[in-house]
């Protein structure tokens, strides 16, 4: 019913021997409790009536002024008045106001007896603490945060929240076997307890967040360093009742008093922050303050959007011809991802592509690449083009996924792609993360006979040992070194050593964009080598594609 | 023993997808499968009338209504049909769910689809 106290605080209400009710914001009665309904006249129906037979004893305060700054407040407050609302008369009663989540309260009124105290507390102990993982809830974090605030206010001192959002939870359910949501949490709850038990505050504030607050940890630096300390708590997967369960997370900071001086808002920012974050880029943390509020929106809209673009056809793909120097001809194309919104006109892959790792989109793109480069070999036989490859990007998190080989594998049998020219690119940067992992998937993807590209090569650290051990068939030399190879000195250099390298090693060369003509001069020396860039064409729509091709085959 | 199977889809590249996997469970099933394909309400409840399906496979949001609209009709015909629903947003359809056997949520990957399949058909 209303979730941020939990239905069973509810439903406990209804078997004790006390009256409780729920005000809305407009100040009507939305629910009330057996005991409520039976003992008190049943014609109270406003918060009028009521406010008139509880005659707070604290005299100047009306019971609506408290209401009221309960509810700005949000904090609990017990209040004693003398209850007119008891078929026998005045008596003196406690009253116990709870801020609700969307300006609701809830209300609890007994009679002053020890043991309906001690029932009242137990029940505000329910009310404060989250049934599964018995930290505390939203609503008492605030409350906790909002009183060391206050004591803070006179010293100077800084504090931070940390809202750790991990991704949709409950995709680990699958239709036909669901795993234990509880235990999957409480295994979360344990991970945590390491570093949470460091910091003063520690709760589970919705769902799928907890939060915690550091006091020793303040500065940008000292936070960032226990962001990192939780995301590497993760790196290691989770086993929940024999599955394991690599989480994904990522953790919204805020800072006080920079950020925001109240408890909702500090914990909103960080909410705010983690999600954002998790949006474009897995397994991260970010500060409130370095999101500008304008991109926070248009990610979340974005990410909300992505789901049916792909079905829509608003992403689609076009094609980055690849020309080899020593054939004089185009020879492949590689596939990209675009992405044109009804609202937001174009969106740059560098934003949606990490969006859709996040949300699990990416594998819908991925599948509509294969689909899209089956498409195009078919289409290039009918033509007649021999020895043309395809490169499809592929996202680590589609290598590390347990059933990605037999969804290639499908694709590739289904989609008679086994006898063509097809490479999946894996950047640089991937290699970094689970190497042992990334490293036997791509042996098995090239034992199926696709070969394997990678891309944005020089960008990352990967050490030449192990760059000579890797199971590649391409190194794909970033644009940074081929930028202004003709007038730096220092970038021909590097990109003569690259090549060099390359070539000792087995692999075959790809420069990406080469731009212009005396760029393309210097490249021009090195005969193995394929290039792309807006020199030779920009990407292309399939038709304009063959009309190159054509052309080229003309020429 | 042969099953038949109707899948209902207006996006192209996804009925091929499916029909492609259906096609590839098929292969060591141990029994010949014949797959349906529609992309309306219309020509759904059409192939329905027709045709007795073991399973229906339908996406929820179609062009002329929605997946819950053939499994009402696949239903009142045939109880034993089993049905499964499509979507990219499970939790839209909730109140829906008695009509289903199982909801798959977009989106679908080739060996979950392809296990689902199984597990529909043989159970």
């Amino acid at each position: 019913m209303y979730n941020d106290v939990g239905e069973h605080v509810f439903n406990i209400l209804h078997t004790l021997d006390i009256g409780a009710l729920v005000i809305e914001e407009d100040l009507s009665i939305s629910w009330k409790n057996k005991y409520f309904d039976k003992h008190y006249s049943t014609d109270q129906k406003s918060l009028n009536d009521l406010c008139r037979d509880f005659k707070s004893v604290e005299g100047e305060r009306s019971f609506l002024h408290i209401l009221e700054d309960v509810r700005s407040s949000k904090e609990h407050s017990i209040i004693s008045v003398d209850c007119q609302l008891s078929k026998r008369g005045a008596a003196p009663c406690d009253v116990w106001i709870y801020p609700l989540q969307e300006e609701r309260s809830l209300i609890v009124c007994q009679l002053q007896t020890p043991e309906k105290t001690a029932q009242c507390e137990a029940l505000l102990q329910m009310a404060r603490y989250d049934p599964v993982s018995e930290l505390p809830n939203r609503m008492y974090f605030l409350e906790m945060l909002g009183e060391k605030l206050l004591s803070q206010q006179h010293s100077e001192s800084l504090m931070s929240v940390m809202v750790i959002d991990f991704n949709e939870l409950d995709t680990y359910d699958t239709v036909f076997s669901i795993t234990s949501d509880e235990l999957l949490l409480l295994a979360l709850k344990e991970r945590l307890n390491d570093v949470s038990k460091k910091h003063a505050l520690f709760a589970r504030v919705a769902p799928s967040k907890f939060a915690i607050v550091c006091e020793t940890a303040v500065t940008p630096a000292e936070v960032q360093k226990v962001a990192q300390e939780i995301l590497h708590l993760f790196f290691e997967p989770i086993s929940v009742e024999g599955h394991l369960v690599y989480a994904e997370l990522s953790i919204g900071i805020s800072l006080y008093p920079t950020d925001a001086n109240n408890a909702k808002n500090l914990l909103l920012k960080a909410e705010k922050t983690a999600s954002a974050i998790q949006k474009t880029e897995l397994n991260s943390y970010g500060f409130a303050h370095k999101l500008p509020e304008k991109n926070v929106d248009k990610i979340l809209k974005i990410s909300t959007d992505l789901p049916a673009a792909v079905e829509n056809e608003e992403i689609f793909f076009v094609f980055q011809p690849q020309y080899c120097l020593d054939e004089g001809r185009f020879c492949g194309a590689e596939l990209l991802a675009r992405w044109e919104h009804p609202e937001l006109g174009f969106i740059s892959p560098e934003i949606f592509i990490p969006l859709a790792e996040q949300t699990g989109m990416i594998r819908t793109v991925t599948m509509k690449a294969f689909m899209e480069a089956s498409k195009m070999f078919k289409a290039l036989e009918g033509r007649g083009i021999k020895d043309f490859s395809l490169s499809v990007n592929i996202s680590p998190n589609m290598l590390l996924y347990n059933g990605f080989m037999e969804d290639l594998e499908f694709f590739i049998e289904s989609y008679e792609m086994a006898d063509k020219a097809l490479y999946l690119e894996v950047t640089e940067n991937d290699f970094a993360r689970n190497f042992s992992k990334m490293i036997d998937a791509l042996n098995a993807i090239r034992d199926m006979g696709i070969k394997i590209e990678m891309d944005d090569y020089g960008t990352g650290y990967t050490s030449l040992q192990y760059l000579s051990k890797l199971p590649i068939d391409t190194l794909k030399i970033d644009r940074s070194f081929v930028q202004d190879i003709d007038s730096d000195q220092q970038q021909a250099v590097l990109f003569k050593a690259i090549c060099d390298m390359a070539s000792a090693l087995g692999y075959d060369i790809v420069a990406e964009g080469v731009e212009t003509e005396a760029e393309n001069r210097v490249v021009q020396q090195y005969k193995n080598v394929r290039v792309q860039g807006y020199y030779y064409s920009k990407p292309l729509q399939v038709n304009e594609l063959f009309e190159l091709l054509e052309k080229a085959v003309v020429l | 023993m042969t099953k038949r199977i109707l899948i209902v889809d207006d996006v192209e590249f996804i009925l091929d997808f499916e029909a492609k996997a259906i096609e590839s469970v098929k292969n060591d099933a141990g029994f010949a499968i014949v797959v349906d394909k529609a992309s309306t309400v219309t020509d759904a409840k059409e192939l329905v009338d027709a045709n007795r399906y073991d399973l229906i496979i339908s996406d929820m949001n179609l062009p002329d209504g929605t997946g819950t609209e053939i499994a009402k009709f696949a239903l009142e015909k045939d109880e034993g049909t089993r049905i499964a629903a499509l979507t990219i947003y499970p939790q839209r359809y909730e109140g829906e769910r008695g009509y289903f056997d199982a909801f798959f949520k977009k989106p679908i990957l080739p060996s979950v689809f392809k296990e689902n399949i199984r597990l529909l058909l043989h159970a």
